[in-house]
């Protein structure tokens, strides 16, 4: 669990945030273990690292009602204890070893990654296999990381970055479980007891809903020994995963949190797209168009280059197992945050009429397709990238199909996502601060 | 898990000023025999054989070249630092070193206001510019292909940037949005700035990289100009790139592209300096936003290259075993056996020009006695000047740091960051490869006389962060 401790402030600051990117196309290896277990593999023998990731299929959506924050508390106890090491032992197993280990609970799926120099591989995917197969869950450790997440969440109620996620997310899919906070609800995370930790470990940790990616220096071969000797003692099947379909608003909103800071935070989006919809690359490349291409976004130009008034404003794409969204932000100083939301939805209104031109779609096409190799940088990014495509279905050779999708949308296909996707009078807006002039207030 | 906050990577980026606090996910770790560099016949080149396979070069012109080989993925880093930042910032007009750098995408009559960025992405490229206390830089991620273009547009507006009201002034109130987002709206950021502007009596690291808001709104046109006109110059420069090259090739490009800008002369850097701490100081802040306190206490040290510079790396040492891990002596002490505390760490940042700051910090769970936690952590620190650390400790420590530049070696970003800024306060390529060898010959003496001469009250800061309704 980390977090910022805020009073050691940035000591490098720069002219954008960085938005997610990051690697390259290589030769995908499937191999299948001596247990039986599926892994897709990248080679890389110039350097002497391995990196695994791993997507347990059904994440904190199937926590159970009130008991919110099941799935977060038993991964982030994962490393604390295992097998007959407690929690000390474990940490310096792998803290001396400088192996990398990270447990995170996503909306649809438990995630682990694996970082260790190759040298250390065996001790690494022994210490891996014991964490998800035999964690202990012992009193001290398990108050103590209830602590630290209790202490997360009660930062979280105060800081107006959480409060404005927290609350369109919540809005926008009412009593659906995802509109849950993924780190639990403080009762729930008190309700949570050894059962509970047991049991999530028991009926999501198998092999049977294991998806594994890798990427590292050492043979195929050597690789399917080392996922075995992490997960071929795992449990062999999952209990199924079991989430309804979220129902959206069926009006737009605008919601203010009231919040004494100089500057407003706002988020905005609308229902969006599933990860396999017909429209998705349509919708992708409208969007990189739009609001997520940094610098050169219409969002960008038209709000922050041509008028100062923010620093950040982006939109994207978030693709979930069951809905899709179009999400976005910006923040602008309480005086002129209704002028910024103007201006965003008269972009989205644009976007929606008038689609985009000719000139404007070969540039994203080009800048799309040409980073794409930017994604493959390091053998974590590799690993995940792996999971993700087999998670989504994409195929194995989806690297090298992936910039064809975006090469095959046109003018007309971008006019039509725009136009099923931004409808400016369902837009969900959350307001955190002080703002002034909102045209519709209340 | 578990390990709080602050980016304690232990080696490689440690050896950074700092993190990146954009979202740069810099995967560190590397490991020792890896390469080997090309070896070139250029008679500039200085080519070091060590783990990252430096090679480095220099331009008549002043043009400092440091070229890091890495064929992983066919893409390139193409950085560019100029050796002026924050703290070079004239009195009165604190910020100016970043406001420049977003002023930096503003065009040339080559590229007008916006070709910069857009070149860049239609080329399927990724980039940002960052401003530190010590340096400004740029970079582009892209593919290798593409060097020289992105090439011609760094050489392009080092000396050729147009800078006008119409563009400058919408770009200052983009800058008031960025302090507004990351300082103002964040009670942390807020004490931070005045922790440092108390550990700095005089030097300009007191002063906030971003500049105060108020001195940040009186910044003009010609501010910027003069600026630019004084310190963007070959010979305030370093060129770094990472990635699919070999050293011949970006040497001959940086000679096309860089090779004719004449250099400027750029006076020295002199800045005011401490005088000797005499006192302990103390620094409270109270916020609505705050919602459970948290304590840090910030001393004045040395660092690579300024004060007792010897102490530097036996104080990183010291660094990881206090507070870089789960395992270190603050967590396993305030947080697993007192349980005062809901983290605990410590951070050192060698890599600055000046003297620069060893940190300690914990939250205090929440109900728990804030003055209970900080005589805990004095406890700590007094059991560790007192009792001394282990060979085991040590040892620990070291190795872990050891590794550290293994994983390093995954990441040409990482990496890139890590020479521009050593190069840039002046430490040559070679300091950077044969860091993991000083590293293993700290001893726990050397840990001991780092603690002895940094851990003092007299040379602290301690800052708490309070929630509203629990003044002192």
């Amino acid at each position: 669990m980390s977090r910022l401790v805020g009073v050691l402030a940035s000591l490098v600051i720069g002219v954008w945030l960085l938005l997610p990117a990051s690697g390259h196309a290589t030769d995908v290896e499937r191999i299948v273990t001596p247990a039986g277990i599926n892994v897709w593999y990248v080679r890389e023998p110039s350097i002497p690292i391995i990196a695994l990731s791993l997507g347990f299929r059904g994440g904190s959506a199937l926590d159970p009602a009130g008991k919110e924050g099941l799935s977060n508390l038993a991964m982030s106890l994962l490393d604390e204890g295992a097998g007959d090491m407690d929690d000390l032992a474990f940490q310096e197993a792998i803290v001396d070893r400088a192996i990398q280990l990270g447990f995170r609970a996503g909306l649809d799926m438990l995630s682990v990654s694996l970082r260790t120099l190759s040298q250390n591989r065996d001790d690494a995917f022994s210490l891996l296999g014991l964490a998800l197969r035999a964690p202990r869950f012992d009193g001290p450790a398990v108050a103590r990381v209830k602590d630290q997440i209790q202490s997360v969440l009660a930062s979280d109620e105060k800081d107006p970055n959480s409060i404005v996620s927290r609350s369109w997310f919540e809005a926008m899919f009412g009593t659906h479980p995802y509109s849950r906070p993924r780190n639990g609800t403080p009762d729930g995370v008190r309700a949570i007891g050894s059962y509970d930790l047991h049991n999530l470990v028991r009926t999501r940790l198998t092999r049977g809903n294991v998806i594994v990616g890798a990427s590292g220096d050492v043979p195929a071969a050597e690789m399917a020994r080392l996922v075995d000797l992490a997960l071929a003692d795992l449990p062999a099947e999952a209990s199924p995963v079991i989430v309804p379909e979220v129902v959206f608003p069926t009006q737009g909103q605008l919601i203010v949190r009231e919040m004494e800071i100089p500057q407003s935070i706002a988020s905005f989006g609308l229902p969006g797209l599933k990860r396999h919809d017909p429209d998705f690359y349509a919708a992708y490349v409208m969007n990189y168009i739009l609001g997520g291409s940094g610098f050169s976004s219409r969002l960008t130009e038209s709000v922050r280059e041509k008028r100062g008034l923010a620093y950040s404003v982006y939109s994207y794409l978030y693709p979930l197992q069951h809905a899709g969204l179009f999400v976005g932000g910006v923040a602008t100083r309480n005086d002129a945050i209704s002028e910024s939301l103007e201006l965003i939805r008269a972009e989205l209104t644009r976007m929606a009429e008038e689609g985009v031109s000719e000139r404007e779609l070969a540039n994203a096409k080009l800048g799309m397709t040409g980073a794409f190799p930017l994604r493959f940088d390091s053998a974590g990014a590799v690993a995940d990238m792996l999971v993700g495509m087999q998670y989504e279905d994409l195929g194995i050779d989806y690297i090298d199909r992936r910039n064809s999708y975006i090469e095959a949308v046109t003018t007309t296909d971008v006019r039509l996502a725009a136009r099923r996707l931004l409808d400016v009078d369902q837009l969900l807006v959350v307001i955190v601060g002080s703002p002034e002039g909102l045209a519709d207030d209340d | 898990m578990k390990t709080c906050s602050r980016p304690t990577w232990a080696a490689a980026a440690a050896m950074m000023h700092i993190a990146m606090p954009l979202r740069f996910a810099l995967g560190v770790v590397v490991a020792v025999t890896l390469w080997t560099s090309g070896i070139s016949a250029d008679t500039r080149a200085v080519a070091a054989s060590g783990m990252f396979g430096a090679e480095r070069y220099s331009l008549d012109n002043g043009l400092e070249i440091v070229v890091l080989p890495n064929h992983r993925a066919p893409i390139v880093v193409h950085m560019v630092w100029y050796r002026v930042g924050a703290a070079d910032d004239p009195v009165g007009k604190s910020g100016l070193a970043h406001f420049l750098e977003h002023l930096m995408f503003k065009g040339t009559p080559r590229y007008p206001d916006g070709e910069f960025s857009e070149i860049v992405a239609r080329n399927g490229g990724r980039e940002n510019a960052f401003t530190s206390s010590d340096y400004t830089g740029y970079f582009q991620r892209i593919s290798k292909d593409r060097l020289a273009l992105v090439m011609e547009l760094e050489a392009d507006r080092m000396r050729n940037l147009v800078l006008v009201e119409e563009t400058v002034l919408p770009e200052r109130d983009v800058v008031l949005e960025e302090r507004s987002s990351r300082t103002d709206n964040n009670p942390g950021a807020l004490l931070g700035e005045r922790l440092n502007a108390t550990l700095y009596a005089r030097h300009p690291y007191g002063t906030p990289i971003i500049g105060w808001r108020h001195e940040i709104e009186q910044l003009t046109l010609d501010d910027a100009i003069t600026f630019y006109d004084r310190h963007y110059a070959p010979d305030n420069a370093i060129l770094v790139v990472a990635g699919d090259v070999t050293g011949p090739e970006v040497l001959a490009l940086a000679e096309e592209y860089y090779g004719a800008i004449a250099p400027r002369d750029v006076p020295a850097r002199v800045r005011p300096q401490e005088p000797p701490p005499i006192a302990p100081r103390r620094v409270t802040y109270v916020d609505p936003q705050v919602s459970e306190p948290s304590i840090s206490r910030h001393f004045l040290a040395p660092s690579y290259v300024a004060g007792e510079s010897q102490h530097a790396v036996p104080l990183q040492v010291l660094a990881e075993l206090l507070g870089g891990k789960s395992t270190s002596r603050l967590y396993r002490d305030l947080v697993v056996e007192q349980g005062i505390a809901g983290w605990a760490g410590a951070s050192y940042r060698p890599m600055a020009l000046d003297r620069t700051s060893f940190a300690v910090y914990l939250s205090v769970k929440p109900g728990g006695d804030v003055a209970a936690a900080e005589a805990a952590l004095d406890r700590a620190i007094d059991d560790l000047l007192t009792n001394g650390v282990t060979e085991k400790e040590v040892k620990a420590a070291r190795d872990r740091m050891s590794a550290s530049v293994f994983y390093a070696l995954d990441s040409p970003s990482g990496i890139a960051n890590i020479f521009g800024n050593a190069m840039v306060i002046g430490m040559d390529t070679v300091d950077v490869e044969t860091w993991a060898e000083r590293v293993a010959a700290v001893t726990v003496e050397d840990v001991m006389a780092a603690a002895q001469y940094v851990l003092q009250p007299a040379r602290s800061v301690t800052g708490h962060l309070l929630p509203s309704g629990s003044e002192q």
